[in-house]
């Protein structure tokens, strides 16, 4: 028995060092490494998956055309994933052992908190950050090295309250956000626009949606202020729970999601689809009306198989690995950085055959700061399904100015 | 006056899951004589087993929870056996480290094998009914009601039956018990297999109402823990009644006050009351 047990350890023993061989082996030059902080376990796993199938997808679609053409030399692309689960002090480390580990140029992470942390060290420590977060201050700041997928925050707010004040007539908000730095960030823009509209906020309560289980009470503290409309903005499932107790507990007013809820999941958490009557938000993926949207999602099925609908996570960050790949060809080189940084920003990137045959959205360009102009569309669910999708404006100011 | 009704039945369902949950733990803490730190990764299990049960093999609600249940009581009855058991007399920090690792591989596990996804099951109604100004869905309703009737079920168990008092006996003194003619290591895994039963049961009953996801455990145990030690570690009725207690104020502190210093304020009070009664409301003194 004793025996048995040893040859197990030292089984174990030899295919922990082949795999540790084998990521060496891979760390060699001819290879692009893309590394990824993000929440793949706890409350955050299902949108960092999200983000993960698409990374994965662009990765194994340039690998499948043979690989990355860079100045005259074929290299293999690579993802490596980490977990975070949304502690920015996990993000930092797990950057820290992407870089100098395995040699990643770029770290790809999904929030706002982690975005700052490896803000304060990717000039020195050399490696590029593609933020995914509608959070315009990351790319005002003046840090050289990052550019943010997304787009701008600010667009979202004005449109969802000019829907919602234009449309509906509602004047009432109370603000239910997710209580981390997005959602104050994003309920704080809110309250200015609605307020500059002539509108009232009627209560603000930041919703901890990592950690709180039951609505109920909050629910009851916000409908006490008789408000005409509700902000949400935790994750789509808390989005639908919050609605659907807002709807036992008599809520007859509307719903205005924060961008990263998604109408269509949370259908799938309320009995009765009407409950969602009355919401703004992002347009589903699948009813984008763009051709190079409905191809993606073609590629994206068979990938994953056709019962998986992908949502725009998955497609922004597909997007983002486009760009950075295509920089890297169009920069000719793999690991100067700053190099890599100007070909991102360059008017040529979106026209160059890896972007225009595969961006999903078709964005028109990289502004000089980083922040990518989006092509976003907005979405109104009454009697029980979606409303014609309507563009979301996004001038350039967006994207620039500092707000 | 609605609101403070509706914020205490709101309470009262808080109170019903946390007390639940409390029990189980603070029975199996009286027979360990460590903290279960997986009871809350069990209580995630319960809720998948029932998930399972009711949506994938399309048994009706009740039927779903009993097999939670059931199915529970076998894990924990197993996990005793060939988890903890082999720890009983070594030192207490290696059943500690047990318990955490425990929370390990079952979270993990259930990650791998049933993703990060959210998921919920309906409930046997989806009515609401109005009283006085109160909304109250008929699930949370059977919350309220299941939790008190079973609360009670475990009680006339333990201060009735045979084996009740077997159980009884052996956590208050093993050795005595053992003389007395007891069978302890059965004891221990029948109270396991009870305390496990009973989060599978306040998974079941909170399915409809919460969403299911790998890491859900966490926001009950951490509440699961102060309720016991401010019941006193061990006791039933401070389980009971403590679970009751933190469920109520925890939502009145979030309607009234703040929903972020929920868990400040709960700590706080439980450090005030360990320094005015170190063995919380109703433990015994070493």
């Amino acid at each position: 028995m004793k025996r048995g047990w040893f040859l197990i350890f030292i089984a174990c023993l030899f295919g922990a060092s082949c795999l540790a061989l084998s990521s060496t082996l891979w760390a060699d030059e001819d290879v692009i490494t893309i590394g990824y902080s993000g929440p793949l376990s706890g409350g955050g796993a299902k949108f960092g998956k999200n983000l993960e199938m698409g990374l994965q997808m662009a990765v194994d679609q340039v690998n499948q055309m043979g690989g990355l053409e860079v100045a005259g030399k074929k290299y293999k692309v690579r993802l490596i994933s980490l977990d975070d689960q949304f502690q920015t002090a996990l993000t930092v480390s797990n950057a820290k052992r992407l870089v100098h580990k395995e040699g990643a140029k770029m770290v790809f992470n999904p929030s706002s908190g982690g975005i700052f942390g490896l803000m304060a060290i990717n000039e020195r420590e050399k490696f590029i950050i593609c933020a995914y977060t509608t959070n315009q201050v990351c790319v005002t700041s003046g840090n050289k090295l990052i550019f943010r997928g997304p787009p701008a925050m600010m667009a979202y707010v004005q449109a969802w309250a000019n829907r919602a004040m234009d449309k509906f007539g509602w004047k009432k908000c109370a603000m239910m956000p997710d209580a981390y730095d997005y959602g104050k960030l994003w309920s704080g823009l809110f309250q200015k626009y609605w307020q500059k509209r002539g509108g009232t906020i009627t209560t603000h309560i930041p919703v901890d949606f990592m950690k709180l289980s039951d609505y109920y009470p909050l629910l009851t503290k916000a409908l006490a202020t008789n408000p005409d409309c509700i902000l949400l903005g935790s994750s789509s499932e808390p989005d639908a729970m919050q609605i659907k107790q807002a709807r036992e507990l008599g809520f007859k007013g509307g719903f205005i999601i924060i961008e990263r809820g998604k109408l269509e999941e949370m259908l799938q958490f309320v009995p009765d689809p009407n409950m969602l009557n009355g919401s703004i938000g992002t347009c589903p993926l699948i009813l984008y009306p763009y051709p190079s949207a409905k191809k993606f999602i073609q590629k994206f099925k068979e990938k994953y198989g056709k019962d998986l609908v992908p949502v725009h996570e998955s497609a922004i960050a597909y997007a983002n690995i486009i760009y950075y790949l295509a920089a890297i060809k169009l920069a000719g080189t793999t690991t100067d950085v700053y190099k890599i940084m100007a070909a991102i920003k360059d008017p040529r990137l979106m026209k160059t055959p890896l972007v225009k045959d595969n961006d999903p959205y078709q964005n028109e360009k990289i502004f000089p700061n980083g922040a990518v102009k989006g092509r976003v569309l907005g979405v109104e669910f009454v009697n029980g399904k979606f409303s014609e999708p309507f563009p979301v404006p996004t001038p350039d100011w967006v994207y620039t100015e500092k707000y | 006056m609605g609101i403070l009704l509706q914020t205490l039945i709101n309470g009262i369902m808080l109170g019903s899951v946390y007390a639940m949950v409390a029990l189980g733990l603070t029975l199996i803490y009286g027979i360990l004589n460590v903290p279960n730190f997986a009871h809350g990764t069990l209580y995630m299990i319960g809720a998948y087993i029932a998930y399972f049960a009711i949506v994938s093999f399309g048994a009706p609600y009740w039927l779903g929870l009993i097999i939670s249940m059931i199915l529970l009581f076998v894990i924990g009855i197993l996990l005793e056996r060939i988890v903890f058991r082999p720890f009983y007399d070594k030192p207490l920090i290696n059943s500690f480290i047990v318990a955490v690792g425990l929370i390990l591989v079952l979270e993990n596990t259930a990650l791998s094998l049933w993703g990060p996804e959210f998921r919920q099951f309906a409930g046997p109604s989806d009515k609401v009914i109005e009283v006085m100004g109160v909304m109250i869905t008929a699930q949370r309703l059977i919350v309220i009601i299941t939790a008190a009737v079973l609360i009670w079920l475990v009680h006339l168990f333990i201060k009735k039956t045979r084996l009740g008092a077997a159980i009884e006996a052996t956590s208050q003194n093993p050795d005595g018990a053992l003389l007395m003619g007891i069978n302890i290591s059965q004891m221990r895994g029948i109270t396991f297999g009870i305390g496990t039963a009973l989060a599978a049961v306040a998974a079941a009953l909170v399915g409809p109402i919460l969403l299911i996801y790998p890491a859900m455990g966490h926001t009950v145990i951490g509440m699961a823990f102060v309720i016991i030690i401010i019941g006193g570690m061990g006791s039933f009725f401070g389980a009971v009644l403590g679970g009751y207690l933190i469920g109520i104020l925890e939502t009145f502190v979030t309607s009234y006050i703040t929903n972020f210093f929920t868990e400040a304020i709960i700590f706080g009070l439980l450090v005030l009351l360990l320094a005015v009664r170190p063995t919380g409301l109703f433990g015994k003194p070493h």
